[in-house]
């Protein structure tokens, strides 16, 4: 890690942070302001953690997809994308952001922790297939992350009247952006899934290998298939949806980063 | 009569129910959990099972008789992938007459339907694939120095793992490994490596074709993918006491990592020797105080540590044996004579792949149009 990256580095926790606390601040004191602010922070944050990201692909001389500290990078540089991409389109609620923000500083910092030296890319991760397969898994977390933004936020609402939930949408659309971010999880998962296959048969000579992490890793995509069949025939919807959601992006967070527990694994992850 | 078409019809109704469907979802998620947990057989696990079973000796009782070490192959894990695609055939065909066959996917609701019907079928195809894969491939392993030849049948493979349902039938051309290129950046990371293959049978040849790690090649249906690489020494022993050559033969020595260091090490399981001798192949060496320092990975002066043990495991001598030269280990002379390397291969050869590739493509595609809706929303503006 070289000095400019660590600047840009530690600049773009701290402005996560500050997003972070910035929102606490507006939304506890019903301030509009605060949360106005926490998201130009995190504006500025996503700015930096660009550079981060440039400033670590230029000393590695390979895109940052290999090791945990580039992967989670990279990962939490798709999902602060797609959630302000949605919320400046206006699909989604700055409101959100009190769940994705944290869970992208957290994740940031457990891939410093794991260490920073620069690695060589080796030839295994030579593979156009490996960078589709990390794009859509990422994109898939920060769909499922968003989701369960929402799903928090109708868990905790008790009523569309209360005033001091004002900022929080009525439960119904929390509903209903927290399936459709499950949907386009699901896809973004099983385009994952997909090329992570195709790489497998390419670097192992088979698709599907039943490693722990791959496994782990069709237990949640199973579980969201659940969901949507549970959704579309059986009517779980609202509350029922909403801690199924929960429960899905714990399953997912084992899989990202949990799996190593369960015994080794062939497979590398973030 | 009345009757029995009642019950056959309320066999139909539950079998494509999409209740029945979430059940087998929740047994493949419960199973699938079981796999994870439970440590499954395979060449590298055989150890850690028994650990485990000793760890764990009740459940273990349980699990074993079950197939639970083995969850992916059960007989459980089996009935549920049959059941499932019954399930999806029935709902699928159900729902598809109920809903006015051809019809129903014309009109703005038939993208949906599109997808939906697809998407079934493409998950159709995924698991037949997967059952044609797991019953009838063949993956195999094997390790060629450079200069050496494979001949595709049963007992040339170091490992082999066949799909019960496989028959023993060989293609029986050879392969043969003519050269292992690497690249290193920094003198010690391999970031490239090339292996040289020829393929030969009676009808066919493929002469010079490169094989790397992420890109394998096929011949006559099998796949050749590039595993592992390490050196290969030769190795000449003679007794000096009998006049008698012992040995003349090149040794794969295995490759261990230790996060980017590699070290190229193996003992030598020889009855004639009286104890046991490690070798550890420095391709490029100094000497520090006495000591051996491996100074990279690409090949320049490179020397053989020898460790000798005693039955205690404990290291009674050590020395080096210089490239092109000579020491006593024992009471044997050993002779560097030459160095090559080896590289290891896959071989699968997998005819349920393109069945399982065309539909999993099939069922990303049904997926963007079940759920167009949803998604257009999301992206459309306003």
């Amino acid at each position: 890690m070289k000095s400019a990256e660590i600047i840009f580095f530690w600049v773009t926790i701290f402005m996560y942070a500050g997003s972070f606390i910035s929102h606490i601040i507006g939304f506890i004191g019903n301030k509009d302001k605060g949360i106005f602010f926490s998201s130009w922070l995190l504006r500025v944050g996503f700015f930096f953690h660009t550079a981060t990201g440039v400033a670590h692909w230029i000393a590695s001389k390979h895109p940052p997809v290999t090791d945990t500290y580039e992967l989670n990078l990279t990962g939490v540089w798709f999902m602060i994308l797609l959630f302000m991409f949605f919320e400046l389109t206006g699909k989604i609620e700055k409101t959100i952001g009190l769940v994705i923000v944290p869970i992208s500083f957290l994740t940031l910092g457990y891939g410093y922790l794991s260490g920073v030296e620069i690695v060589p890319m080796g030839p295994a991760f030579q593979s156009p297939w490996l960078i589709i397969h990390v794009i859509f898994a990422w994109l898939a977390f920060g769909s499922y992350a968003i989701s369960t933004g929402a799903a928090f936020f109708l868990l905790i609402k008790k009523s569309d009247n209360n005033e001091e939930m004002n900022k929080i949408p009525p439960a119904e659309k929390l509903d209903i952006i927290s399936y459709k971010f499950i949907v386009l999880g699901f896809i973004n998962h099983a385009i994952m899934l997909v090329s992570g296959a195709v790489w497998a048969k390419k670097l192992w000579g088979h698709y599907w290998n039943w490693d722990p992490l791959e496994t782990w890793s069709l237990i949640a995509f199973l579980f969201y298939a659940f969901y949507l069949h549970a959704r579309s025939f059986l009517g779980w919807k609202m509350k029922k949806a909403a801690w199924m959601t929960i429960a899905g992006l714990l399953i997912l967070a084992i899989s990202f980063w949990g799996v190593g527990l369960f015994g080794p694994t062939i497979h590398p992850g973030p | 009569m009345k009757k029995k078409k009642k019950i056959l019809s309320k066999i139909i109704s539950g079998i494509s129910s999409s209740k029945f469907a979430l059940y087998l979802v929740i047994a493949l998620i419960i199973l699938s959990i079981a796999g994870v947990l439970i440590p499954q057989q395979s060449e590298y696990t055989l150890k850690e099972i028994e650990k485990w079973s000793s760890a764990n000796p009740l459940l273990s009782s349980i699990i074993r008789p079950l197939g639970f070490f083995h969850v992916f192959h059960s007989i459980f894990f089996l009935i549920v992938i049959v059941l499932f695609v019954i399930n999806i055939l029935s709902c699928t065909i159900v729902h598809f007459i109920n809903e006015g066959g051809l019809r129903s996917l014309t009109g703005k609701a038939g993208i949906k339907k599109t997808g939906f019907f697809l998407l079934h079928i493409g998950l159709i195809g995924i698991l037949a694939g997967g059952f044609i894969s797991t019953g009838f491939s063949l993956d195999g392993k094997i390790v060629l120095t450079e200069g050496q030849v494979f001949l595709e049948r049963h007992d040339q493979y170091l490992r082999i793992v066949e799909g019960p349902l496989r028959k023993e039938i060989h293609k029986e051309f050879s392969t043969r490994l003519k050269d292992v290129k690497i690249t290193y950046e920094k003198k010690f990371f391999p970031v490239d490596i090339i292996t040289v293959l020829d393929f030969i049978d009676k009808e066919n040849r493929a002469l010079d074709i490169p094989v790397q790690i992420n890109k394998p090649y096929t011949f006559r249906g099998f796949s050749f993918t590039l595993d592992e690489m390490g050196f290969s020494p030769r190795i000449v022993i003679r007794d000096d006491s009998k006049k008698k050559y012992m040995l003349n033969s090149f040794i794969a020595l295995k490759t261990f990592r230790h996060g980017v260091e590699w070290e190229y090490k193996d003992f030598l399981p020889l009855p004639f020797l009286k104890n046991r001798v490690t070798l550890t192949l420095y391709p490029d060496h100094k000497l520090l105080n006495g000591k051996v320092v491996k100074t990279s990975e690409v090949v320049s002066k490179p020397v053989i540590k020898f460790e000798i043990e005693d039955g205690s495991g404990k290291i009674i001598s050590t020395g080096i044996i210089p490239f092109k030269g000579s020491s006593k280990v024992g009471d044997h002379i050993f002779t560097f004579a030459d160095l090559r390397h080896w590289a290891s291969f896959r071989v699968v050869e997998d005819p349920g792949y393109l069945l399982f590739g065309i539909s999993v493509w099939l069922s990303i595609l049904s997926l963007l149009f079940r759920y167009s809706g949803e998604l257009f929303s999301l992206f459309k503006k306003g």
